[in-house]
Order: C-alpha cells, then structure tokens, then sequence
C-alpha cells in the first residue's frame, strides 16, 4: 500500500465529532462583544477625563518608570485616543520588563538579541499570557508567561493518575521557588528531542518555557530551563 | 457579520479538516481540540479574511498552528473521559495494525516534515500550496519532504520517488 493510501486509510471510520460548531460560534460572538464592550467603556473613561481636564490623572495612570510627560496644562493639549487604555500601557510595560529580564537568562539558551515578549489575549479556552520564541541551531523555544495560581501541592500530574505521553519522563518538584513540572524527552529520543519545565510560582506567576531539537540539535539541559523559569525578572509580580 | 457564509464554508469542510488533525496530532481527542482551536480563530478573523484568494489555506495554517501550539504542550495532552467514543465501523486486526504503523512512522517524524507528509500525500497539496499554509519557501518543503520520505523509506513504508522535484 503506497503513502497516500496508507494515510487515507489511517482516517477512515472516525469517531463522532468532540465538539459542536455551533457552541465555537456562540463562544466566537460571546468573545467578540466582550471586546468591543471592553473597547468602549475604556474609551468612554479616556475621553470623558479628557473632556473633564483631567490631564494630569491620565499621566499618573502611566504605570512606575515610564517618564511623566509635561505637555500643556489645557486639556486639548493632550493626544489621547479612544483606544489607548491603561490596561495596554500596562501591558506594554510587562511585555518591555520580561524582555529585558532575557538578557539575564543562561547563555545555553541562546535567546537572540532581538527576541521580543508579545502579550496574547489569549483564545480557545487559554488564559492571556506574555510570549516570545525564537530558532537558533536547529532549536526550537518557548517561553509562555500567564498569571495563575499554584496547583494543589497534593496533586502530581506526573503520578499513575496521569495520561500523559508515556515517551516522556517527568518530574515533580515542591520546593521554595513553588511547583515545578519537568517534562522530556531528551535521554531517551533520538529524531527529536524535547523538553518542557512548567513553573509554578507562589507569586501566582506561572512560566512553561519548551525547547525542542530536530534531528541532532541539543537542547539546553534540564538545569538551565528550569533556572530560566525561576528567574525572578521573569515574574508577573516584581 | 456571516454567521451563515462560515457555517456554511467550516461545515463543508470540518471533516477533512479533523482527519488531517489526526494525521498530525496522532489521536482524535487532540485532533477535536486543534480544529476547534482553529474554528474559533478563523471566526474571529472570518470578516477580513472572508473574500481571501486563498481562504483554504489560511484555515489549513490555522489547523497547524494550533497543532503545533498544542505540541508546546505535551503533558497536557492528557484527557479524561469516562468511555471511549464509539467507531462508525468495526475494524479487522490487520487495518488496524496498518494503521498504528504509519501513525507510529509519522510521530518518529519532526513536527514540520509530518506536517508537510500530511499536507503533500493526504491533503494532495501542491509544493507552493503547501509553502502557502507552511508560511516558508517551496525550496524548504521540497527540502523538507525529501528528509522525511527518507525517513520513511527507511522505516519500510511504500514512499513515491520524487526525483523530478529536485
């Protein structure tokens, strides 16, 4: 049986569907007014404190470290548009902080120069979290960032209960840096070796960074994944 | 915005769009997640992307992405149900021996070269249109092709010679 044939046949018989289209379209709709609603009660508030001349409340709303800008004391001096919001000024500032913090991280991870956080609002389901990957060397890598609390310390996700991919070996890790979950591969998998350390920390601060190698490429070790989830720039809660 | 017009387009669609999950993903509680995963992103973009030349692909690269965010993840992939969903058709011993083997062959693949496997000899892809969805050149999925039917001639699966790609 040639490729084509193999894989068609690989298909056939699937079970029923595991989701239903239309619930996706109501999610898609509940997701998308509450955008716009978020969208135009912020703008409403910048523009109503615009119009009140309440300049100066909008500057200290910048949040520690941006340099206060001193415009004209009039109100019409001040250039805010309905979408720029507190809420995204903060982001920005989290997503320029976490991206400083990489220059610290261990140098066996090779993050380049130019490697730049990105904040996602997150979809599907997934909580919003910070971003940023990058390929050097055959070496695909990951940093997620979200803001979540610890998992009950009782619960082992890596125990007998798990289902989990039983390739991989894992570990779990209870100690004052907060949970820690080590997922790999590495020792064992010679086409494509992988390895997952997800951080939780007791400053609700949850950090999953990835490293994938294609074909011969080494990952970064166990040690220094683990060392660059715990690294305390990389926290949500300076 | 067109509710009908993308019930219409995913709904003619979601079939082939779920076996393809499965090709990459391996199993179908995953590939249920991706497709819905991408369904839901393609709804929210459906009123700019609606009158795109190459619609299909977009949502292809969606599946894709959402697959390959998925792999991020590899201990989370695990689901609990209280029974296995039933199989439209009972199945001999020897489809089913068939079809582990090349799921297996596919796994022992790089994320990319399975999805350009997949793309190329199940979706009947062209080179470029499989470049489109992949969002790299058609020299890297030629590339990228010849690495995994190596891969897979050598694990004894029945691969075409492709000597004329080059």
């Amino acid at each position: 049986m040639g490729l084509t044939d193999e894989l068609r046949s690989a298909v056939e018989s699937p079970p029923p569907q595991g989701f239903d289209l239309e619930d996706l379209i109501q999610r898609g709709r509940t997701r998308r007014n509450r955008s716009r609603a978020l969208l135009g009660v912020a703008g409403f508030v910048a523009v109503a404190m615009v119009t009140a001349g309440a300049y100066a409340a909008i500057t200290a709303l910048r949040p520690a470290g941006h340099a206060v800008q001193h415009a004209a004391a009039t109100p019409t001096a001040a250039k805010i548009t309905p979408k720029t919001t507190a809420t995204e000024s903060a982001v920005d500032a989290t997503a320029d902080r976490l991206t400083a913090a990489l220059a610290s991280l261990p140098t066996s991870l090779h993050i380049p120069s130019d490697a730049q956080f990105y904040y996602h609002a997150g979809d599907g389901g997934t909580l919003p979290y910070y971003n940023v990957h990058w390929q050097v060397n055959g070496v695909m890598a990951y940093i997620d960032i979200s803001d979540e609390p610890m998992p009950d310390p009782h619960e082992n996700a890596c125990g007998p209960g798990s289902r989990g991919d039983p390739t991989y070996g894992c570990t779990h890790t209870i100690d004052s840096d907060g949970i820690t979950y080590t997922v790999s591969n590495a020792r064992t998998a010679t086409t494509q070796r992988s390895t997952t350390v997800d951080a939780f920390r007791p400053d609700h601060t949850h950090v999953m960074i990835t490293a994938t190698g294609i074909g011969r490429a080494q990952i970064p070790s166990e040690d220094a994944l683990t060392s660059a989830a715990h690294n305390a720039g990389l926290s949500l809660h300076p | 915005m067109d509710d009908a017009g993308f019930r219409d387009y995913i709904g003619s669609r979601l079939d082939r769009l779920r076996r393809t999950a499965f090709l990459m993903c391996g199993d179908w509680h995953t590939a249920d997640d991706v497709v819905s995963t991408a369904v839901l992103k393609v709804y929210q973009d459906w009123r700019r992307i609606s009158r795109m030349e190459h619609l299909d692909a977009y949502v292809r690269r969606a599946v894709v992405n959402a697959w390959l965010d998925e792999r991020r993840r590899p201990w989370r992939r695990e689901r609990s149900v209280p029974e296995l969903p039933p199989r439209a058709h009972p199945a001999d011993d020897h489809s089913v021996h068939d079809r582990i083997a090349i799921l297996e062959h596919l796994d022992a693949l790089p994320a990319r070269r399975r999805a350009v496997i997949v793309l190329r000899f199940y979706c009947d892809l062209s080179v470029e249109e499989t470049a489109q969805v992949l969002d790299c050149s058609p020299g890297t999925v030629k590339s990228q092709t010849a690495r995994a039917l190596d891969t897979l001639r050598a694990s004894m699966v029945d691969v075409p010679d492709l000597v004329s790609e080059g």
